[in-house]
């Protein structure tokens, strides 16, 4: 979600190879585990589609609604506070 | 990131190779197969790009083993499941859409001429079996409508719409229905009418009939929902309606 936020549209391989770069190649996310996901973000109205001709084959772009950039600010907080709160357990002192 | 020219890309020969690849591990509907087949053709073309004496065939290969049999399974089984809420948002969407303020008035009147229509067949019996011809018609529309449809996607090799599977379900479902409770309203009213005198069941008869108009008035309202959800639906893959 964060990644669509910054980049505006991406299609499935795109963010799979993207999520690999900025990983450095220490997390991979299979298809079988991405496109699940899309599709259900897409059944939430977190994202839509669109489709393109690229070449001689079709494409589908997927962005955030504005529900969904909505939710993906709430989850990133979330998530901020989370690791704020690991961060207390795992190591106390530099906090 | 790769950024690929027109030169670097997959033949329409090699991507048709590569919707039968997705067709052999069981994704046979156009509308799940082109994203599968596009992230698959992604991953050819960069293949390539690494290696540039890897011929297609060998990128396919590589390309398919990182696709595992059970990750297709996954997606298809994810893809159906969105499709089938998305499907049914749609027709209910569809369906109150088709309810209009005009369309609300009609039915008003409509069920007002149902409610004094069987005094006036008891008068005439031209007035019956034009009522019979009326109340056929919306049924042999639908039936031409859809045998026109059939032979339409038929004709066309991608019209195989996983969501025009998921859509006809839900109308195979409503149509039996409304037909079901058609015939037995008129086998009712046939019952009716033979075992009882035309003075003491004139309010039954007339209920029964608003009933009928009622299951008419749903049975347009379905044949519309399906012509709207068709368009959406070549708006949205017009590839698959080419």
């Amino acid at each position: 979600m964060r990644l669509l936020k910054d980049n505006g549209r991406m299609y499935g391989y795109q963010i799979t190879q993207l999520v690999k770069e900025l990983t450095k190649g220490e997390l991979q996310i299979t298809e079988g585990a991405l496109y699940p996901l899309l599709h259900r973000l897409e059944e939430q109205g977190i994202v839509e589609t669109e489709m393109e001709n690229i070449g001689n084959r079709v494409r589908k772009y997927y962005t955030l609604t504005k529900a969904g950039k909505k939710q993906t600010s709430l989850a990133m907080e979330e998530l901020k506070t989370f690791m704020q709160s690991l961060q207390l357990i795992v190591n106390p002192t530099l906090v | 990131m790769l950024i690929l020219h027109w030169y670097d890309m997959l033949t329409a020969e090699q991507i048709n190779d590569i919707t039968f690849y997705c067709y052999t591990m069981g994704v046979d509907c156009y509308d799940v197969q082109l994203e599968l087949v596009d992230h698959l053709a992604d991953m050819i073309e960069a293949l390539q790009m690494e290696q540039q004496d890897l011929n297609f065939k060998d990128a396919l290969e590589i390309a398919g083993k990182q696709f595992s049999e059970a990750e297709f399974k996954k997606i298809v089984k994810s893809k159906k499941k969105q499709l089938r809420k998305r499907v049914s948002r749609l027709i209910e969407k569809e369906f109150l859409d088709f309810f209009t303020v005009p369309k609300i008035v009609l039915t008003a009147t409509l069920l007002f001429s149902a409610w004094i229509l069987p005094s006036l067949m008891a008068e005439s019996k031209m007035i019956g079996m034009g009522l019979m011809v009326l109340m056929m018609a919306p049924y042999v529309y639908y039936y031409w409508f859809y045998r026109k449809e059939l032979k339409l996607i038929a004709e066309d090799r991608k019209g195989n719409l996983l969501c025009l599977k998921v859509r006809s379900k839900y109308e195979i479902v409503a149509i039996l229905t409304a037909s079901f409770l058609n015939l037995f309203l008129n086998v009712f009213r046939s019952i009716f009418d033979i075992h009882f005198s035309a003075s003491n069941h004139s309010f039954i008869l007339r209920i029964i009939f608003l009933m009928g108009v009622m299951l008419e008035i749903l049975f347009i309202a379905i044949i519309f929902v399906r012509v709207a959800f068709n368009e959406k639906m070549k708006t949205q893959y017009p590839n698959a309606f080419a």
